[in-house]
């Protein structure tokens, strides 16, 4: 087929010109679906709700973080639950905490490895130091221990030992 | 009963090489990558998902110039206990590293299917629209390899990419090369078609294919590049006209792709311009021995390598097959070939082995061509033989890893030689023979039933415990 220069011309012209209207109406349509539709709580929800697909557990020494934020730096804390005989070691990026204090980071901990559960009877440490609330702030490597189960006693000689 | 014979035996011999296909693909697809072992699967679905959610797509990006860049821990399919190595995932929006494409087909198909959250948009879902795709890509490929050499060849590249190891697993990933991929190919039979007949539709619908594929990724510039070389290639035509094709083309593909800027506009254009530009910035992590790595290895995600014969080859069926006369034929793959090695070699990025995608099927179907020379010419049996025993080898090596059979080797070695003593031993035999051909024909026959039936195990050795060993 061999094409002539006046057909071509007139070809892309009635594409472009519908086109250009499509992509008028494209524009308009997808700026307003993005007003009527966005907003930070629904973002929010998004990406913190754990599905209903993931299995949830109440044991918070059964699952934990694999491996090492790397890309945070130097940003990062340690939170650790001991339940006995097991226990569950996370280095978690602290700017993903959102609520920068020892209870923020227990509950984000909580939620990214599905535990169910409360703290109550839960004896938390501070960089090894009893701390006074969840409330407390949380620093760059600073390290969270919780221990279910153990006496004060018996924690400090477990410190002893590591 | 001719009619029949000569295109409904086939056609349905290539309907049940898919459905073949489509069962390996299906065969433990949800575990096999690990989940998490890209991220960028997820990250895709979930473009797709706020894009119907929140109108804004919201993914996940290491580049910079983003407004908003938020460290997330998202644990869909456990990652961060299995896969994800400790780092939170980086998200921002309105996402711009790529178009948004393969996104809004897994993030539509998980809404579809319930998926509302990120955490919903689980591999079981994400990567089933994604097997469909590459299923097709073999009923593709099977087709132009139809127009190009023939039903033979169609049957045996056909055979080929459904089978194939690493096309195998490679096709049940979400990245966008398994997008582009099947549109490459219907692009080439569109302008295969166009070249035929003539006609404005044949030509705006491989223009909206090419544009479409470009939607999926940047890199599908090379199927605009491809049908460029393509078009000013054929000589038959006067230059006035294959400048208007060439125009058209470029309009109508760039045109398509520009919905993408369009969105862009609607959402954030100046997020874009910087994320474009941090994009060309990249870091060339494929290497300047990038070329000699694609030849020699086969990559299959970041950092494990699927060793699989076929690909090899491809390339040296595509040395020989660039030097034969066949009318032109032969542009119709080592064209896309050299167009794609050409924006892979360019963009550089990082070593992915799904960014290699794109050149799977032609390679492959380069491999059918090569198994089938025997058909077209009895002294090239022996090409054929070798083809075959090159993925035959690697196969059973992998399959004697794990299960030492003591026959095996003896087999092997008794069994080359006789092969390719046989096939030189033609050379000396009268090609007209019936009993001749029939005997080649029936060898390479079994020959090519054991290599399929050895991609086939190959296939299902790959279980949980068996990847962790893959490296």
């Amino acid at each position: 087929m061999e094409l002539s220069w006046e057909e071509t011309r007139k070809f892309i012209s009635k594409y472009l010109l519908i086109y250009f209207g499509l992509a008028l109406v494209l524009f308009f349509v997808l700026r307003w679906y993005k007003t009527a539709n966005f907003s930070q709580d629904t973002l929010e929800t998004m990406l913190t709700t754990v599905s209903v697909l993931r299995d949830k557990t109440d044991d918070p020494c059964k699952y934990a973080i694999l491996g090492e934020p790397t890309t945070a730096q130097a940003n990062y804390v340690k939170v650790n639950i001991y339940c006995g005989r097991t226990k569950s070691l996370n280095s978690m990026d602290l700017r993903a905490i959102k609520e920068k204090t020892v209870g923020g980071a227990l509950t984000e901990l909580a939620r990214i490895n599905g535990y169910t559960g409360n703290r109550n009877n839960w004896i938390c440490k501070l960089n090894r130091k009893p701390f006074v609330s969840f409330e407390e702030k949380l620093e760059s490597k600073a390290t969270v221990d919780c221990f279910l189960g153990l006496s004060e006693k018996e924690i400090a000689k477990y410190y002893e030992t590591i | 009963m001719k009619l029949f014979k000569r295109i409904a035996l086939p056609v349905l011999a290539v309907i049940l090489i898919m459905a073949l296909g489509y069962k390996l693909r299906l065969s433990g697809f949800n575990s096999i990558p690990f989940p998490g072992e890209s991220l960028d699967e997820y990250s895709n679905a979930w473009v797709g998902l706020s894009m119907i959610r929140l109108g804004v797509p919201v993914g996940m990006s290491g580049l910079p110039g983003y407004p908003v860049q938020d460290s997330r821990y998202i644990n869909v399919d456990r990652v961060f206990q299995t896969t994800a190595n400790g780092n939170t995932m980086q998200m921002s929006y309105p996402w711009f590293d790529h178009p948004p494409m393969m996104g809004l087909i897994t993030g539509g198909f998980s809404y579809f299917k319930g998926a509302r959250v990120f955490e919903d948009t689980t591999a079981v879902t994400i990567r089933k629209p994604v097997i469909l795709m590459s299923t097709l890509t073999i009923g593709l490929a099977a087709y132009l390899a139809y127009l190009l050499f023939g039903w033979e060849t169609a049957i045996a590249a056909a055979t080929i990419i459904a089978t194939s190891p690493l096309m195998v697993i490679n096709s049940r990933m979400v990245q966008a090369e398994n997008g582009l991929t099947p549109l490459f190919l219907l692009s080439l039979i569109l302008l295969w078609w166009y070249e035929k007949k003539g006609g404005y539709t044949f030509l705006t619908l491989l223009s909206m294919t090419i544009g479409l594929a470009m939607l999926f990724k940047l890199s599908a510039v090379a199927l605009l590049f491809c049908a460029l070389a393509l078009i000013f290639a054929n000589v038959k035509k006067n230059s006035a006209t294959r400048w208007q094709e060439g125009l058209i083309v470029s309009v109508i593909a760039l045109s398509v792709f520009g919905i993408f800027v369009i969105s862009a506009l609607a959402w954030d254009f100046s997020t874009f311009v910087k994320v474009f530009l941090a994009n060309s910035g990249r870091a060339y992590g494929i290497g300047l021995s990038a070329l000699f790595d694609l030849i020699t290895n086969t990559k299959i995600t970041a950092v494990k390598f699927l060793t699989d014969g076929w690909p090899l080859t491809g390339w040296l069926g595509l040395a020989i097959l660039t030097r034969m006369d066949l009318r032109n034929k032969a542009w119709y793959l080592w064209l896309p070939i050299f167009s794609y090695l050409a924006v892979y070699l360019f963009f550089g990025s990082e070593p992915f082995g799904w960014y290699r995608i794109p050149f799977l099927p032609f390679l492959l179907i380069v491999s059918g061509w090569l198994t089938t020379a025997f058909i077209r010419n009895m002294h090239l049996t022996a090409v054929s033989v070798v083809t075959l025993l090159i993925p035959l080898g690697i196969n059973l090596e992998k399959y004697f890893d794990v299960h030492k059979l003591i026959w095996l080797i003896p087999a092997w070695r008794l069994s080359c030689l006789a092969l390719i003593i046989g096939a030189l031993s033609l050379l000396m035999t009268d090609q007209a023979n019936p009993k001749v051909k029939w005997a080649v024909y029936a060898t390479m026959f079994v020959l090519f039933s054991l290599v399929i039936y050895s991609n086939i195990l190959r296939a299902g050795m790959f279980t949980v415990d068996y990847w962790y060993k893959v490296n």
